[in-house]
């Protein structure tokens, strides 16, 4: 995503929905998004901006699509808001539906008293989430690796083990933990699991 | 739709989808010996990896595939793989693209990858590996995918040309560069293993 905004105004990361876990031929195992994709990006406005203006936002979105083969596209986005007085602001339903779906599908941030326990010593993750079904742990690129996250990554019941590379044990386990649990619901968790040692 | 000072948020709608992450099973391991192969190139020209290893030379594999954006990103909007081949081939360096893609799967056969040579006027030799067999030996899940073999014969580095995942701009930092100049100098490897990234290479079932 490229942004083009009026002066003041700055756009921050984009929040991605929580992948899934996706092995194709040739044990080749990676973590998608697939069908409609939405992904929130915080605006920050400036203070200054006068009421009775038209602001125009602009992005330009590049992206690549792979299904048996991988397919770049690319487009333009533009829109134009008038800037009114918080007391004549409408409420834009359709936006805050849309809003609210895309963060239902964001992993969330564990809760007090935190749903998932872990244990990780000598190069050992254990995750365990009472009561699941099914456990699939997705680590980002920055988290500590895996040694086989194909066989291990993923686990039936309760409890998922993982080998850490013995060389990570000074990085922190980050990413999405999905927890299925009975009827189909499926929670994201975000994982952050400090390092065994001081980095 | 209006936007006021406390409207803090903007959607961006967008089909995506991803490049290959961290995880990957089975890669063959730096510091161990890489897997010996034999395989004939598109011109019929026999490549044995032994011969290579007995000689001593710095060899470099590519995992290749002629349709994938990543592979058009190095080898035709830039000149990343034959730049490096140009110049540390001055230096003894052997560079070799590998082709896993099983018979009818995207940038699979002789005649395409024959055709790709020229159009993206590669200097190295496109080896054609359908079997799959070197591929899943060193455990090569993207294209591109980088290895670097030692005059030693054992990984030196396996993984990502560069630090750029995106299929159009370069990166920063090359880490077959890196590891190649390390490699040459008879230095350890600094960065040895990162995560490739690309299109997925394409196997048979």
């Amino acid at each position: 995503l490229v942004w083009e905004l009026p002066a003041g105004f700055a756009a921050g990361e984009p929040v991605w929905p929580a992948p899934h876990r996706h092995v194709a031929a040739g044990e080749i195992l990676d973590h998608v998004l697939d069908g409609e994709v939405v992904a929130v990006v915080p605006l920050t406005v400036p203070a200054e901006v006068a009421a009775g203006v038209d602001v125009t936002l602009r992005c330009r979105v590049e992206w690549l699509i792979c299904h048996d083969v991988c397919v770049p596209g690319r487009s333009e986005a533009a829109r134009t808001f008038a800037v009114v007085p918080p007391e004549q602001a409408g409420e834009d339903r359709d936006g805050a539906r849309i809003l609210a779906a895309a963060r239902a599908r964001q992993p969330r941030p564990l809760p007090a008293p935190s749903p998932v326990r872990w244990r990780r010593n000598d190069n050992i993750l254990v995750l365990e989430a009472p009561g699941a079904r099914r456990l699939v742990l997705m680590p980002q690129r920055d988290s500590a690796r895996a040694v086989d996250l194909l066989r291990q990554g993923e686990a039936d019941g309760d409890r998922l083990r993982l080998d850490l590379r013995p060389e990570d044990a000074g990085r922190p386990v980050a990413g999405v933990l999905a927890v299925h649990a009975a009827g189909d619901v499926v929670t994201h968790w975000q994982l952050d699991i400090p390092s065994e040692e001081p980095p | 739709m209006s936007l006021t000072r406390t409207y803090r948020q903007a959607v961006a709608a967008a089909l995506v989808l991803f490049c290959f992450a961290p995880g990957l099973a089975r890669a063959a391991a730096v510091g161990e010996p890489a897997p010996d192969f034999t395989l004939t190139d598109t011109d019929g020209k026999v490549h044995a990896l032994a011969d290579l290893v007995g000689a001593q030379r710095v060899v470099v594999l590519e995992w290749f595939n002629p349709d994938c954006p990543f592979i058009l990103k190095h080898h035709q909007h830039h000149r990343t793989m034959d730049d490096l081949a140009a110049r540390y081939g001055e230096q003894g360096v052997i560079w070799l693209a590998i082709n896993s893609a099983a018979a009818g799967k995207q940038g699979a056969g002789l005649e395409r990858n024959q055709k790709a040579r020229q159009e993206y006027k590669m200097s190295m030799p496109v080896l054609l590996d359908e079997s799959g067999a070197v591929g899943k030996a060193y455990g090569a899940k993207t294209t591109p995918h980088m290895f670097v073999i030692a005059p030693d014969g054992t990984i030196a580095y396996a993984g990502a040309i560069d630090d750029d995942r995106s299929p159009s701009t370069l990166g920063k930092t090359n880490y077959v560069a890196d590891a190649l100049d390390a490699v040459l100098a008879g230095k350890p490897v600094a960065v040895e293993d990162t995560p490739a990234y690309g299109c997925s290479v394409k196997y048979g079932p």
